[in-house]
């Protein structure tokens, strides 16, 4: 088979999410007509594309981005495909952190929602890896299933936390994910935390590379190993963190998405991440578009709709016995 | 092993067994004494609330607790010794959630059709989840190694609560606590009447399994070492294996989907008393339901007076054993 080649890739991933978001503005309980944002913005509908319609979709599109390129650093920080921030118990820290806040009396503020899930990731993320990190350094079987189990763990404490105090309603929309009440203020937060993780990944993007080397190697090209690791852990917590606050737990976009860029196009980290964000954002889009159409008006729980893809991508992944147990 | 151990923790399992049905029966809203909760239960009682409170509203807990606790452990155990790996048990590979789904369809379906009755299929639709997903994960981890075996029923759990929560959300958007029974399990029929027929299935269920005793020893051993023993494999794997798919079935109809109870009871049996299977076996499911009752005497009493689900009590126990059993290794 003749290779893609990257450009071209790019190109036609651009195109396609284009299209896609488009599409996702007009879809909706009601359809609308794309030209309705110039011709009557004014108008009752012309104001539900202005304030719901395009908030949600830069949300979508910028948090699927965020779970990917989380999901391609965590895979080459464990140096192992099945790898993911909901898998691993970070997207759970977060959930954690931000159902003990609001028990606790916080007022869950754009602002406070970003620290708490922030800090929450920040604590999973770093327990994770004290118990897969063994004398020889990271291991990779520890580092999945431990996290795995750590995962439930800690969404069991969440449950009985809002099961005890009778807020399972109020934390619904953490539980099952969704985009229904993003603003422009989550809006701007996504941004920016997209363009922090997007500039760290450009100005580190050689040493970022290396990360799938072993360490000897990677110290005899000149690379600080320990330091980039450090600053990959701080790039997946930053994505994951915010893309929770905003949407609640979406599993597995960062797990397979990565992977697909990588069977259509194997190579380097660096080069890898635009058609990884952008393949993100696609499948992000497409999802929410079927959650919001498919039972309209009701909309589906989105972190069922992903939990159900990835779930049949990794089962798919395990059957054609990838490098799970390769050191 | 000592013969003097195994007594010793034979009899220090029963004891821990009584003394936490003991605590369960007594503990609660209405506090009942050791003693007037004894009295009670040999029937020298007179106390109209003793008696109501004890027969009536925490026995059946106690059943559920006794027959969730075996059924799981000695599946556990039964998963354990077919894969011939100890970090195994029905609630890693799937089969919890495929029973769990199978329930909530049938759940579901009852809703649409009203003349379907919950009560008396319940079972068989868990049954037939279970054994779905059993057979998938086997079909995943037949060329695969044991880790690979491990992931696809990881894969498999998250695929299956994924569908669960479509369903439910589905079924009655407003009540949105319901999934919690099958996600993280809860007794959510206590009534003597739901109870004793799982309770009868119970003990068949277990007798069954003693009477495979001899060959669950030999399987342990390996492929080879159990045909040269004289044991007609297939057939016996296979049985042995529905029957650990009945009985993780039985669980889950009882108290949804409990985690990892079947993953420690055998393991913390193996370290009291070895792993000779006609003491292993019975040792199991006495510290399966000693794990059950714990965990349901910490959830009925912790936050009195709202109950906490059961399964996430003994997620709390039994995740840490978990994950310290995995890197002992």
């Amino acid at each position: 088979m003749r290779r893609i080649k990257l450009w071209q890739l790019n190109v036609l991933l651009a195109l396609v999410l284009i299209s896609v978001a488009v599409l996702g503005l007009c879809t909706g309980v009601k359809w609308e007509s794309l030209t309705l944002l110039w011709r009557a913005p004014a108008s009752l509908d012309g104001r539900i594309m202005w304030t719901i319609r395009i908030p949600r979709i830069l949300s979508v599109v910028m948090v699927g981005a965020l779970l990917s390129v989380s999901g391609l650093l965590m895979q080459s920080l464990s140096r192992n495909p099945i790898a993911d921030p909901s898998i691993l118990g970070v997207n759970a820290g977060a959930m954690l952190a931000l159902i003990i806040g609001s028990l606790l009396g916080m007022s869950l503020s754009i602002v406070t929602t970003i620290w708490l899930s922030l800090v929450g990731a920040a604590v999973a993320f770093t327990a994770v890896l004290l118990i897969a990190m063994t004398r020889q350094g990271l291991d990779v079987l520890r580092f999945i299933l431990g996290g795995t189990v750590f995962s439930s763990f800690i969404s069991c404490l969440a449950y009985a936390g809002s099961l005890l105090t009778n807020t399972t309603m109020q934390f619904r929309n953490l539980l099952v994910g969704g985009f229904s009440a993003v603003t422009y203020a989550h809006v701007r937060v996504l941004c920016g935390g997209l363009i922090i993780v997007l500039a760290t990944i450009l100005l580190m993007r050689k040493q970022l590379s290396l990360l799938v080397l072993d360490d000897t190697t990677a110290r005899s090209l000149g690379a600080k190993p320990g330091l980039t690791r450090v600053v990959a852990a701080l790039l997946v917590v930053i994505s994951a963190g915010i893309s929770v606050a905003v949407a609640g737990n979406i599993g597995f976009v960062g797990l397979g998405i990565p992977q697909m860029i990588n069977y259509v196009h194997p190579d380097r980290l660096e080069r890898n991440v635009v058609p990884t964000v952008l393949l993100g954002a696609i499948f992000m889009m497409v999802v929410d578009i079927v959650a919001k159409t498919l039972t309209a008006p009701s909309e589906l729980p989105l972190s069922a709709l992903s939990a159900i893809c990835g779930g049949i991508f990794l089962l798919l992944v395990i059957m054609k016995g990838a490098r799970v147990t390769e050191r | 092993m000592s013969k003097k151990r195994v007594t010793i923790s034979w009899l220090g399992a029963l004891g821990c067994l009584g003394g936490l049905c003991l605590l369960l029966l007594s503990m609660g809203d209405i506090h009942l004494s050791l003693w007037t909760t004894t009295q009670t239960l040999l029937g020298l009682s007179s106390d109209r609330v003793a008696n109501l409170v004890v027969w009536d509203m925490r026995v059946p807990y106690v059943w559920a607790a006794l027959i969730t606790g075996s059924c799981l452990a000695v599946s556990g155990l039964i998963l354990q010794s077919l894969t011939n790996n100890d970090l195994v048990d029905s609630s890693l590979l799937g089969v919890n959630a495929g029973a769990s789904l199978g329930a909530v369809i049938l759940i579901g379906l009852s809703g649409l059709v009203k003349t379907i009755s919950v009560d008396r299929w319940l079972p068989a639709a868990a049954v037939v989840g279970a054994c779905i997903s059993l057979l998938l994960v086997m079909l995943i981890g037949k060329s695969g190694t044991k880790m690979q075996i491990l992931l696809g029923g990881v894969a498999l759990t998250a695929l299956l609560n994924g569908i669960i929560l479509m369903i439910q959300l589905r079924m009655d958007s407003f009540d949105f606590d319901k999934i919690l029974v099958w996600l993280s399990g809860s007794f959510w029929n206590t009534e003597m009447a739901f109870l004793r027929p799982y309770a009868g299935l119970t003990v068949l269920l277990l007798g069954a399994t003693w009477l495979l005793h001899r060959e669950l020893a030999v399987l342990v051993l390996g492929d080879q070492m159990a045909r040269s023993a004289g044991v007609n494999l297939t057939t016996v794997k296979r049985l042995l294996m529905l029957l650990a798919v009945a009985m993780a079935a039985v669980a889950v109809s009882v108290g949804g989907a409990i985690s990892l109870v079947g993953l420690m009871a055998p393991n913390m049996a193996r370290r009291f008393c070895g792993s000779r299977i006609q003491v292993l076996l019975p040792v199991t499911c006495l510290l399966g339901c000693v794990i059950m009752v714990l965990a349901t005497v910490v959830a009925n009493n912790l936050f009195l007076p709202s109950v906490l689900p059961v399964g996430l009590v003994v997620a709390v126990i039994t995740m840490p054993y978990f994950l310290y059993q995995l890197f002992k290794g």
